[in-house]
């Protein structure tokens, strides 16, 4: 299996810290800037596309997105 | 167990359903405007977010266009080819009836054709409609699959004028949408299109949603939702009967989407708590409906509850006039998730998913059963529920999605189930794929459950048998196969449809490539009559192919055209023509030309054929194409074009290891070209190497060593090739296949001939050319070259078949005026009427010194017969003596 990779996802607005799990158990911060970042690891490509998706549906508007390298380990305490 | 539950059909149907107008839509003319101006153009794209009102502009739309438009609601279930076109036809046909009638059968087709070749035949009968009509795919975001985005880039592309595509997406579709543009053929609606104007937020707050808002608070929330239509919706729900209104407004802050989150729970805690309880529990749903909202609640009150949300415009869209089926706002109904995700347990959103599963599944709603089961985690369950409906769903050609079911069970568990190994087996073994199919197979018999499920056990063990037996048959062990098809026909239940009707063709197959003509016909009678009955135009055309084959070899040329211009007339018909199997139908209908000399007709039938059945990639009928293809162009002088023609039957034999027909044919065809472009000694050492002649099934191993006897011939071996060609036409004849004795007979003319035999020579021709007259054969002499042409000469100067004989020299590019006499020196008279092949070989005899006793047992003829032939000689030659009639014979030119 491939090793994670550490995403940063921004989205504009804010959204509520209860949709973590929703977003594959990403850490949802807001930002003074009004923008949400959503980061953590996801399993490979395939699971950011998930994610990406499931932004698109809820009609958030996509500002960012960013491969961490060498990011720090997954949130898993959301779950 | 069939289930017809009036829920199901309604269900189904809600795919096909217009959405009803909602009460409290607010009309948006200036948008309506702009749709009604696209309707020039081929393709409308309505692109945006979540929420914007796409399916409501839609629907407003299109109610006014009303029978011109046809409507398919998309689901991730139609990530499936043949479910997407079956529900996309269904939808045209609630325009027109009758349309794509063919294509819904083709769809439904155990080896369908290529998608593009049915769905032209959808776009030629759309073409041919008498009014515009416009087809509208409404989420189409959901649509993940690329092989139905490749079918609707097709269809775009070769839309008809009076056909209209709408498209309505959360995100731009992998569609060629740049060339529409460019072409000024895309009308689109986006996000900023779609947002509510001040105005049309006033008209929506005040007047649909019976608020009294200030112009200020008004332009305050249209300013925070940015004209969003669902924050605007929600907000209006949170501000009705709130005596607060424009604090309210004032107060939220933060990102349109945190206020959505925010109205979210706001409106739902607002609610009463049974209705509050019911929205977190049925939201789980994509579908809802009374009975099935009861099933999750445990109360009665479903319907109700449902027309209470309606009318409390709670983001319930009715799917029908009837309004039994509904279904949430699909944001709303994420935002619904996620509050139920915070306040309520893992276990019992579970719970929740295993009711709806056992709702579905008992009303006969497979799809639906599977995806909860799926999403409760309950792989157990969701292997019965595919175990228990698999049948039913291959018989309805939804293969594709079955084995993506099983693709969602743990490996351990797929493949601990006989059924679903079956299944996994069964598309493999039309493939080919003997080595990925085989081990199934084994892991199948290792678990037939035991005596207790006897039924069940012949059953697993029929279909074991009917995939052996298929597989036996592209191996070419014919024997085997024949033995386990017959096992197979013991086993299986009567109603066990596929295998059931896999069954005689792999019989047909295998009996004729055992050269057992009769039973392969008598089999393939029997499916084409099936099909015939059930109006499956595929069967029909290619159980008519395989008779043709039969009759070819049979030596019926004529036969075997008329039928496959019976499939060829069938399939123009049905508007078909252009499916692979008509393809097929084309090559078979090409090589009956090449046997009557026709080569240009013969290529050009080859050449569609082939084209016609590229996107349908049966192995066999392809490879029969290119080795047609190769065998005509050889014909035409064309060495180069017969190599590429090979080139390409090698490389789809290469794919398929072990597949005895496509070895043997791809084999033959490589040495008769060798034997034509390099000469006998390199055609005799390449079939050595590639073992011509020793193919285990009789029809490909005769085919095979009449090659080897026409490299013998043409190396001018001529007791090898008379020893081989006796065997040869002995087992031909007494096989009844005339078609190839017809070849064997010519080969042996022209050895004996060589061995100056002539009346030897002249018999087997003799033979030859009465086989051949009737159903017109020539390229079976032409190709045997300039000897052959000599033979032919002298027959026709023995008055044995004179016209056709002189018909064949023409095809040799020999005129007829120098055949009639051509080996008679001038002025000599001929005969008024001629010897007869025997007497012939009688008179040769006589000229070799003889007796009449000797002739007789030479010929294994009477001496009486001897006499009478002689007598006969006498009279013809005008003679009284031996003597004499050896001198006649040699003025004549007859010795």
């Amino acid at each position: 299996m491939r090793t994670p990779v550490f995403y940063e996802i921004r989205v504009e607005g804010h959204i509520s810290d209860s949709w973590s799990p929703w977003f594959e158990g990403l850490t949802i911060r807001h930002e003074e800037s009004g923008e949400t970042a959503l980061t953590g690891s996801l399993a490979d490509e395939a699971a950011l596309h998930g994610v990406l998706m499931k932004i698109r549906d809820l009609g958030l508007p996509l500002v960012e997105v960013k491969r961490v390298p060498g990011g720090e380990k997954s949130p898993q305490e959301n779950e | 167990m069939k289930k017809t539950a009036p829920t199901t059909i309604s269900l189904l149907k809600t795919k096909l359903h217009i959405p009803p107008m909602r009460s409290e839509l607010v009309s948006r003319p200036r948008l309506i405007e702009q749709l009604d101006a696209g309707l020039d153009c081929k393709l409308t794209l309505i692109s945006a977010p979540a929420g914007f009102g796409k399916t409501t502009l839609l629907s407003e739309w299109v109610t006014r266009l009303k029978d011109r438009a046809a409507w398919l609601s998309l689901d991730a279930g139609d990530n499936d080819e043949a479910r997407f076109w079956i529900y996309l036809v269904a939808a045209l046909q609630t325009v027109h009836t009758h349309l794509g009638q063919d294509a819904l059968q083709l769809f439904q087709a155990p080896q369908p054709p290529a998608t593009q070749v049915i769905l032209t035949t959808v776009l030629n009968e759309m073409a041919a409609l008498p009014q515009d009509v416009i087809l509208v795919l409404d989420d189409y975001q959901l649509i993940s699959d690329q092989a139905v985005h490749d079918g609707v880039a097709f269809l775009l592309e070769h839309l008809p004028h009076n056909v209209h595509l709408a498209i309505s997406t959360r995100a731009d579709p992998p569609l060629p949408t740049y060339r529409l543009r460019a072409r000024g053929q895309l009308t689109e609606l986006r996000s900023h299109d779609l947002r509510f104007t001040a105005d049309e937020a006033t008209t929506f707050l005040n007047a649909a949603m019976g608020l009294d808002l200030a112009t200020g608070d008004v332009e305050a929330l249209e300013a925070r939702t940015e004209g969003w239509i669902v924050g605007l919706q929600l907000a209006a729900l949170s501000l009705q009967a709130r005596a607060d209104a424009h604090e309210f407004i004032t107060a939220f802050s933060g990102g349109h989407h945190y206020v959505l989150e925010y109205l979210t729970q706001e409106v739902v805690h607002r609610q009463p708590e049974p209705v509050q309880r019911f929205l977190m529990q049925t939201s789980i749903l994509e579908r809802l409906c009374g009975p099935l909202c009861n099933a999750l609640t445990g109360e009665s009150d479903g319907e109700a509850m449902l027309a209470r949300l309606r009318q409390r415009n709670l983001f319930i869209l009715p799917l029908d006039d009837e309004h039994r089926w509904y279904r949430y706002h699909h944001l709303f109904a994420d935002l619904l998730g996620n509050l139920r995700r915070k306040e309520w347990s893992a276990e019992v959103i579970r719970d929740l998913h295993l009711r709806a599963c056992e709702w579905y599944d008992q009303n006969g709603l497979t799809d639906e059963a599977v995806s909860h089961a799926l999403a409760a985690g309950d792989f157990e369950r969701t292997a019965q529920l595919i175990e228990r409906n698999s049948l039913a769903m291959v018989t309805r050609g939804e293969l594709a999605i079955l084995l993506r079911w099983i693709d969602a069970l743990p490996e351990d568990l797929a493949r601990s189930r006989p059924w679903l190994c079956i299944h996994q087996a069964w598309p493999l073994t039309f493939a080919g794929k003997a080595d990925a199919a085989e081990p199934l197979l084994r892991q199948i018999e290792g678990q037939v459950p035991l005596d207790d499920l006897a039924p069940e056990r012949e059953e697993i063990l029929g279909n074991v048998a009917a995939m052996r037996a298929m597989l036996a048959t592209m191996r070419g062990d014919m024997p085997q196969a024949i033995e386990l098809a017959h096992r197979a026909d013991e086993l299986l239940p009567a109603d066990n449809l596929i295998p059931r009707n896999i069954i005689p063709f792999t019989l047909a197959s295998a009996y004729h490539a055992e050269g057992e003509l009769v039973r392969a016909s008598q089999l393939l009678a029997e499916v084409l009559k099936m099909g015939r009955t059930s109006g499956n135009l595929w069967t029909v055309v290619r159980t008519l192919c395989d008779l043709a084959d039969v009759r070819i070899i049979q030596g019926q040329l004529r036969r075997a055209t008329d039928l496959c211009r019976e499939a060829l007339r069938l399939a123009e018909e049905r508007g078909a023509r252009q499916f692979g199997t008509v393809g097929y139908a084309l090559v078979k209908l090409g090589q009956m030309f090449y046997e009557r000399n026709d080569l240009v007709a013969a290529r050009e039938h080859v050449l569609e054929g082939i084209a016609l059945m590229q996107g349908w990639q049966q192995p066999y009928e392809m490879v029969s194409g290119y080795t047609a293809l190769a065998t005509t162009l050889q014909a035409q002088d064309d060495a180069e074009g017969a190599l590429e023609a090979l080139q390409n039957a090698e490389k789809i034999r290469s794919q398929h290891a072990n597949y005895l027909k496509l070895n043997s044919m791809v084999k033959s065809c490589r040495i008769r070209l060798c034997l034509a472009q390099d000469g006998p000694e390199d055609a005799a050492r390449q079939a050595t190497e590639a073992r011509l002649g020793e193919t285990a099934a009789l029809i490909f191993r005769e085919q095979e060593q009449m090659i080897l006897a026409q490299v013998l011939v043409a190396g001018e071996r001529w007791n090898e090739a008379l020893d081989l060609l006796a065997q040869l036409a002995q087992a031909a004849e007494a096989g009844g296949r005339f078609g190839r004795l017809i070849e064997i007979l010519a080969l042996q003319a022209l050895a004996r001939q060589a061995q100056v035999d002539t009346a030897g020579a002249l018999t087997a021709l003799e033979k030859a050319l009465t086989l051949g007259e009737l159903e017109g054969y020539v390229r079976v002499f032409v190709n045997q070259g300039a000897p052959m042409a000599t033979l032919l000469q002298q027959a026709a100067a023995r008055g044995i078949a004179p016209q056709y004989a002189s018909g064949l020299l023409a095809a040799f590019g020999i005129a007829e005026q120098e055949t009639a006499g051509a080996p008679l020196p001038p002025g000599t008279p001929s005969l008024v009427e001629p010897l007869t092949g025997r007497e012939l070989e009688v008179l040769q005899l006589i000229g070799q010194g003889y007796s009449n006793q000797e002739i007789a047992a030479a010929l294994v003829i009477t001496l009486n017969s001897v006499k009478k032939h002689a007598s006969n000689i006498y009279g013809k030659l005008g003679v009284h003596s031996r003597t004499q009639a050896l001198a006649r014979a040699q003025e004549l030119g007859l010795l």
